[in-house]
Parts: C-alpha cells; sequence; structure tokens
C-alpha cells in the first residue's frame, strides 16, 4: 500500500502540469433584497414548506397541528431543537435504530440557512444521532431569520473545520425533502430520506422590508 | 482492467438503438428537457460565467500542485480518525475495499452512486468473495436487477420507460403486474431499499470532493440514500479519484453552485454532506484510487479532462448522445467526456467514439468546469489517426479527399466527372449499401455546372485562375 502511495506521487510530481495560481473568490456575488423572501421561495421551488414565526413559542401550536395533519403519533415525534417541546419520543446517542425507523417527525436545529438555494445548514454536533435525519418521515428545521446568508460564498465562510479537535465530524446542506426522477424523469418528492420538510423561520430578517 | 463489456463500435450500438423510434424520440426530449432546465438554473446566477471560469481555474491550479494536495488531504484525513488507502489501479481498489470488509465480517454491504467503482468493476468483484452489494441509488438499483451498467452518470436508467421499471419489479420486489406509476414504484423500491440499509454492514460511498485543507469528504445526492449509508453501519468506505480534491473547503462554494444546476438544473442538491472523520464508534476508511488519472495528467492536450465533476450536462446537451443512448459507447463514462477518457486509456478499443460526435460544440458550451471537449475530441481524432487505429473506411476516404483537394485543377476534374457520373448511374447502384451515407439521406440533385464555371461565365473579363 505504501508502495502504491509512492508511486502515484512519484509519477505525478513527474509529470506535473505547469504551474497556475489559485484564483482568489472576491466575486461580486449575487445578493438578494429580501433574504428571508428568497429562501422561503428556493424553499417551495425544492418541494419544501416555509413558515415565518416570530419566536419558538410559536412554533408550537404549528407543529402540533403539522403533526395531527400528516397522521403521526406524537409518541414518535422527537425535538433536538433547544427549547423546542414537540412530540413524546426522545433522540439519544443509543437510541435503537428500530426506534429511529419509526420516527414519524423529527424537529432539528439549523445553524444557518442559505437564500439561494433554500438550503439549511445541519451541524452533526446539534443532534444526538444523525441518522434520525435521514430516517424519519418528516424533517423539520428551525433557523433564525438574521442567520440566512445570500449566497455559498456567504455560507462557508461562515463554516469552520475542526473535526479532529472537538467539532463535530459531521454537516451538510440540506435543500428540501428527499427526491428522485430516476423513473422516466418523473419527479417523485420522498424518496429515500424524509418524505417532507419543512423550515421554520424565526423572527425577522433585518433587511425584510413591511 | 477497466471494462469487460465487449467494445462494438458506437455506429452498430447506436443503430440498435435508433431501431426502436419511439424510446429514441422520449430518450432524446427527455435530456433536452433536462438540458432546458440546466439553461433556466445557470440564467438565474447573473456570476454563472465567472464560476465557471474559476472553477476551470481552481481544478488547474489543483493539477499543478497534485502530490502537495494530496498528501495535505492525507494528513488532515488521518488527524479527522479516517483511514487513507492509495490504490494504483481498479484491482488494487477492490483488494484494499474486500480487506476492510473482510477485517469487519462485513457480508450485506449498501453502497450509493461512484462511477469509481463501476469503472473498477468493484460489484462483481465482491460479489465473487461472497459479499452482497446493493446499488441505494434508486436508478443504480434499477439497472443492478436488471443486470445493466448504468447507461447515464447522473441518471443511470435514463433508458428506460416505466413500463420497464414496472416489469423490472413486478419479478424482482413483488410489486402488482402492469404497475407503472412512478411515485407507486419509487416507494415500493425505497421500502425494499430500507430494509436492505438496516440489516447493512458496511457502506460505500463515492465522493464529489475532497477538501485539501480539511482531509474532508463531500457527498452530494439528492434521495439521502448515501447519508443513511454513512449513518446507519458502523463501516464507511468512501472511494475518490485522486482528481476530486479541491484546496480549500471555501472552493466548494463554486462548486456547489456549479454542479447541480448543470446536472439537473436544482439550485443545490438536497443533500451536500460534508465527513470530517467517522462518527462515534463507527471506521471511516477513504481510498484513493489513480487507475489511468496520473497519466491523463501527463498529456498536455487531455489534461483538462480530469477536471470533470461528473455533472452530465455534457451528454444532455449532445445531439448524438441523446440519439444513440448511453449504451452506444461500450463506456462506464459515455458522451462526450467518455469519449475522451476511454480512447485515451484504450485507442484501439475506443478509436470510434470521438467520431461519434458532430463538434458542434455544445458539451463545451455547458460544461460547468470549461473543459474544451469539442477541440479535445478532434485532437483525439489526429491521435487516433496518427496511431494508425482508423479502420480503412475512414482512412482511404480520408486520403483520397486530401489528394483531390490538393490541387485545384484535380478538384476541378473530379468535380466534373462527379456530375456526369452520377447524373446517369442507377439509384440503386448510387445509394447501394457500400454507400453507408446514403443509409438515411438522399443524394441531391447534380448541379449542370460548378461554382467556378459559373464564375467563370458571368465576370469573362477575369482571368479564371483568379477566383
Ligand atoms: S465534462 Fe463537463 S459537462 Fe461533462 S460531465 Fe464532466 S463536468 Fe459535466
Amino acid at each position: 500500500m505504501n508502495a502504491a502511495r509512492q508511486q502515484i506521487l512519484e509519477s505525478l510530481r513527474r509529470e506535473r502540469p505547469p504551474a497556475e495560481r489559485l484564483p482568489e473568490l472576491r466575486g461580486m456575488w449575487h445578493r438578494y433584497a429580501d433574504r428571508s423572501r428568497q429562501f422561503a421561495d428556493a424553499v417551495e421551488s425544492v418541494g419544501g414548506a416555509c413558515r415565518f414565526v416570530p419566536d419558538l413559542d410559536a412554533i408550537e401550536p404549528l407543529a402540533k397541528e403539522q403533526i395531527v395533519a400528516s397522521g403521526a403519533d406524537i409518541g414518535r415525534c422527537a425535538s433536538a431543537v433547544p427549547g423546542l417541546r414537540v412530540g413524546r419520543a426522545a433522540l439519544a446517542s443509543d437510541s435503537p435504530l428500530a426506534d429511529l425507523e419509526r420516527m414519524d417527525w423529527v424537529f432539528a436545529p439549523g445553524r444557518f440557512a442559505v437564500a439561494e438555494n433554500g438550503a439549511v445548514w445541519i451541524d452533526g454536533g446539534d443532534l444526538p444521532c444523525r441518522a434520525a435525519l435521514f430516517l424519519c418521515r418528516h424533517l423539520a428545521l428551525v433557523v433564525r431569520a438574521d442567520e440566512i446568508v445570500h449566497n455559498m460564498h456567504e455560507a462557508y465562510d461562515r463554516l469552520t473545520w475542526n473535526g479532529a479537535r472537538g467539532g463535530s465530524e459531521f454537516g451538510l446542506f440540506l435543500s428540501g425533502p428527499s427526491k428522485t426522477a430516476d423513473i422516466e424523469q418523473s419527479l417523485v418528492i420522498g424518496a429515500q430520506g424524509a418524505k417532507t420538510l419543512c423550515v421554520f423561520v424565526l423572527g425577522r430578517s433585518a433587511d425584510r422590508p413591511s | 482492467m477497466e471494462e469487460d463489456r465487449a467494445v462494438v463500435p458506437h455506429a452498430r450500438l447506436a443503430a440498435r438503438f435508433v431501431a426502436d423510434a419511439d424510446r429514441t424520440t422520449w430518450h432524446d426530449a427527455a435530456l433536452w428537457f433536462v438540458r432546458v432546465k440546466r439553461d433556466r438554473a445557470a440564467a438565474h446566477v447573473p456570476e454563472w460565467e465567472e464560476l465557471r471560469e474559476l472553477a476551470s481555474r481552481i481544478k488547474a491550479h489543483l493539477m499543478s500542485r497534485l502530490p502537495e494536495y494530496l498528501e495535505q488531504f492525507e494528513s488532515n484525513a488521518a488527524r479527522n480518525g479516517a483511514v487513507v488507502h492509495w490504490a494504483r489501479d481498479g484491482e488494487e481498489h477492490n483488494r484494499i475495499v474486500l480487506e476492510i470488509l473482510n477485517r469487519h465480517n462485513a457480508r450485506r454491504v449498501v453502497k450509493s452512486k461512484s462511477m469509481l467503482t463501476e469503472e473498477c468493476r468493484l460489484n462483481p468483484y465482491l460479489e465473487a468473495r461472497g459479499i452482497g452489494v446493493v446499488d441505494t441509488d434508486l436508478g443504480e438499483r434499477i439497472v443492478q436487477l436488471r443486470n445493466e451498467p448504468p447507461s447515464h452518470i447522473v441518471l443511470p436508467a435514463i433508458h428506460l420507460r416505466k413500463a420497464d421499471v414496472g416489469a423490472t419489479f413486478h419479478e424482482q420486489l413483488g410489486t402488482p403486474a402492469g404497475e407503472s406509476d412512478a411515485g407507486r414504484l419509487t416507494r415500493a423500491a425505497c421500502d425494499h431499499l430500507r430494509e436492505r440499509f438496516l440489516a447493512a454492514d458496511a457502506a460505500i460511498t463515492g465522493v464529489n470532493f475532497g477538501i485539501a485543507e480539511t482531509g474532508g469528504i463531500v457527498v452530494c445526492t439528492n434521495e439521502g440514500n448515501a447519508d443513511l449509508g454513512a449513518s446507519i453501519p458502523r463501516l464507511h468506505i468512501a472511494s475518490m479519484g485522486i482528481e476530486k480534491l479541491v484546496p480549500r473547503a471555501r472552493d466548494l462554494a463554486v462548486f456547489t453552485r456549479l454542479l447541480a444546476r448543470s446536472a439537473t438544473g436544482q439550485p443545490i442538491t438536497t443533500y451536500t454532506s460534508h465527513f470530517h472523520g467517522p462518527r462515534a464508534g463507527a471506521e471511516l476508511h477513504i481510498v484513493l484510487v489513480d487507475n489511468g488519472r496520473g497519466s491523463l495528467l501527463a498529456r498536455g492536450a487531455f489534461r483538462r479532462a480530469l477536471h470533470c465533476i461528473r455533472c452530465g450536462a455534457c451528454m444532455n446537451t449532445c445531439p448524438v448522445y441523446r440519439r444513440s443512448g448511453g449504451y452506444s459507447y461500450s463506456a462506464t463514462v459515455p458522451g462526450p467526456i467518455g469519449s475522451i477518457l476511454a480512447p485515451q486509456r484504450d485507442p484501439k478499443a475506443y478509436h470510434h467514439l470521438p467520431f461519434a460526435c458532430t463538434l458542434c460544440g455544445s458539451c463545451t458550451d455547458v460544461c460547468p468546469v470549461r473543459i474544451d471537449l469539442h477541440h479535445q475530441l478532434l485532437a483525439m481524432r489526429r491521435e487516433i489517426a496518427a496511431a494508425g487505429h482508423l479502420s480503412w473506411s475512414k482512412r482511404w476516404p480520408m486520403k483520397i479527399a486530401r489528394w483531390v483537394f490538393g490541387s485545384p485543377s484535380r478538384y476541378e476534374r473530379a468535380g466534373r466527372t462527379a456530375r456526369w457520373i452520377i447524373a446517369r448511374l442507377p439509384r440503386r447502384i448510387l445509394l447501394c449499401r457500400w454507400n453507408p451515407w446514403s443509409r438515411q439521406r438522399e443524394l441531391p440533385p447534380m448541379p449542370s455546372k460548378s461554382f467556378r464555371d459559373w464564375y467563370r461565365e458571368s465576370h469573362e473579363r477575369r482571368s479564371p485562375t483568379d477566383p
């Protein structure tokens, strides 16, 4: 194996293409007049739902409504959002797979969101077990309006990576519910991961008119 | 080492595909629709061209310092707790994967989409050694159940209609006979795959991007299958081509903005997952694979083919691919980019691919990393001709054409003779089977005189040799 490493690196050194400078990433990236609105539109365009709420307390009745409407069992709903009590199930790092697999609703915190594509950044460290994100039927995310950035450049500028030094080893941009168009290009919303996605946007973004 | 399907000339396989006119028309329209969605998505990003330029320059820089970035990636990945392996070719890759699986006594593997493992023929290798591999991308699962390879790198089952999928699922998954509703078929497949995930001992995923600066890997999917795999079993093996690196995490902003928009017209893939080491109690192995990539880097004219991020846009836009189907290329990666990669590896077997191209340049126009695809296809034709891989039916007409076009008087005489003969020969001979050009075409009516004759007559005072 070490021989392979040596050989690959050596041949790459021998065949090095001419030097090229690494470009700076300072573009005039597109920004939006109303980030929250653009974000909501983007979430809807990728098959998700987006609801503006003033604060966490306002989520509870809406969440209950949605749980009932989806025919879910409150005993199979769990929240990993600090301060948001919805559902009777709990998520733990040692939750049995079988329990997670039966989960109807999971409420999870988003660190920030991206207006251009409706993505929410979820830090694996904010959840006791990440499998719950993908095994549950319905996923709801909570993110603050003033944590919506314009585009992916701003998004990556916010991220720090210190997996080895106690940071979380996993994080993802999630944009909409799982989907596929693999059968004759007909779009089916709800594939292997969560079948629906609802993003609750807390408070008002500073640049949101009206 | 790579392909074990027999390589049949593109034209012959294409003829088989177009024999079903309805299917060809559908295939053409379905892919064009994806292209239209791509156009719409790109138009929403005012700085689109700037992003393409940046992507191209980031990759060019990466390639000029690839060994250093690989070492940086390796040490950062190890610091994150991942185990990094190196494989010179497909076989070595397969051996490494098998060894890891055996060490964990893993017999049931779930695999998300990875063109690299297709290229290495990993599935048959593992299956021959008693390890069951379930492809979990829906499109890949469909073709796996049918014992077929993917026909497109992003849309693996694009060559199939609903009824075909319904028949396969009826046979293999027990869905009702005649079921052709995409929603119900999808649900049946997802339920079936869910069971496989819960029972899996290990997951294999591809890698869309590796980050040198952090040692992380990024996997982009829409269905959620890669994340289910990487979050359920305690073993995650990620197979990664050495060209997949980006220097900085911030470079991903450029690539994630381009990838899904180019591939399917989405603003970003549903799941864009970043792995920096294994989760608690699990293992993450990253297998870095060369398999001919280094030698591609050594070939100046084709080097930029290594920048490819496998978005599939060049296939969706290609007038030949859309009408001939992915299988007509007999290569893991079909379409314009495949027509460079395959003959680059094996010019003798794949000499026909760069000719399955109209040189329209549409692939170059859509490629998110600005690979000069149609220029490379032309250059590849030249290489193949120089290496003597052309068939006589391409070689001789070219030689004759060069001889005729090489001299104005010969050209004029040839024209006069052709006008005279063609006007007199019976159709039976003109449009015979030795004339492949006439298979789908009529000959135009022969003019009575050439342009030169006409010019000479209408500009008599001028010298006839001065056109
Ligand atoms: S060559 Fe360009 S357009 Fe084709 S798949 Fe690769 S990145 Fe996409």
